[in-house]
């Protein structure tokens, strides 16, 4: 069992977000979920926490997910970050790797979701 | 109906087969079950007469199943693109079509048919989205640049004023309709698949798959 972990799920899709969070509940029980629907309540949500594990959409109202990442990643140099998005583009892939950011595909399922936690988690 | 040659079409189709069938995985992965897709069937047809009722019979003829496609309430997706070449897509299904795909992807059977709930509402957007977005990269990696794409919202009406409102007020844009049938179990899903572009964009859009599949333009 991995130890309990604080992860941050950033989707202006509801259904998405109530997806990933039923998965990471299933599985991980003790960890610590904050949702955030766009970028700017999410940068508030970490304010003055500690957080491992982060998902973010890449297409939401305001910044997208990408200059997400790019700031969530100066501020939590060692947390693992990944993409969940619909957009599957090669150069949103290049993009995210550029950035070191992870990326997983939608649609969102348990063996996609689980399997970037798992790694993520180790 | 505007003329495009042998080569163009194939092109047309070929760019879009590829997006449907990374679409009809993505589906399936959200269902779990086995999604049978069609053969999209492709026209281009100037906005005016996609308003005046191309799309009801092009699904018409296409379907073989008779529904008012114009007067019944349709409910769909839409999300703006830019890039090379912009406009805006649509998934577009009558509204009956469109619960019975998100009670699939629910598993609620027995939900409300009057309406659709917030929640049934959030899950159209979002197959929209999926569907959409795997159309939208399929063409991007064939002309090898990026599409950039704006928010999927969800859209609801008669289907005038759903293309109207997608931007073809105006002569010179035009509607790429991709016809697409799924099955899922006992379901028959119809629906349809239209870009909304402007001339220059069509003619950016054609000389791109020209270059790509190594043909000239028409």
């Amino acid at each position: 069992m991995a130890e309990n972990k604080t992860i941050l799920v950033v989707d202006d899709s509801k259904m998405s977000r109530m997806m990933i969070t039923r998965i990471v509940n299933t599985h991980y029980p003790g960890w610590t979920i904050l949702e955030a629907g766009n970028g700017d309540e999410a940068l508030a949500l970490v304010e003055g926490r500690q957080v491992d594990i982060m998902t973010l959409d890449v297409n939401m109202p305001g910044m997208n997910g990408l200059e997400l990442g790019d700031q969530l990643r100066n501020r939590f140099p060692d947390a693992r970050i990944s993409l969940v998005t619909a957009n599957i583009q090669k150069a949103i892939k290049e993009k995210a790797k550029a950035a070191k950011l992870q990326f997983v595909p939608k649609p969102i399922t348990e063996e996609r979701i689980l399997g970037y936690l798992r790694a993520a988690s180790l | 109906m505007i003329f495009l040659s042998d080569h163009e079409r194939d092109a047309v189709a070929e760019a879009f087969n590829l997006g449907m069938g990374a679409a009809g995985n993505a589906l399936s992965e959200m269902l779990g079950k086995e999604v049978l897709l069609s053969v999209p069937q492709v026209n281009i047809e100037r906005s005016s007469d996609a308003v005046k009722g191309m799309l009801q019979s092009a699904r018409g003829e296409l379907s073989g199943v008779k529904e008012t496609f114009s007067t019944n309430v349709i409910a769909g997706v839409r999300e703006e693109f830019d890039g090379p070449f912009k406009g805006s897509a649509l998934l577009l299904f009558p509204e009956h079509r469109s619960l019975e795909l998100v009670r699939l992807l629910l598993q609620q059977p027995e939900a409300d048919i009057d309406m659709l709930t917030e929640m049934e509402q959030e899950a159209l957007v979002e197959v929209g989205n999926i569907i959409l977005n795997a159309c939208l990269s399929a063409i991007a990696e064939i002309i090898g640049d990026e599409i950039l794409n704006e928010i999927p919202e969800a859209v609801k009406g008669p289907i005038g004023q759903i293309i109207q409102e997608a931007g073809c007020a105006s002569e010179q844009e035009f509607v790429m309709k991709l016809h697409m049938h799924f099955e899922v179990d006992e379901a028959h899903i119809d629906g349809d698949i239209a870009f909304i572009m402007g001339i220059k964009s069509l003619d950016v859009f054609r000389a791109k798959l020209a270059k790509f599949f190594g043909f000239g333009a028409a």
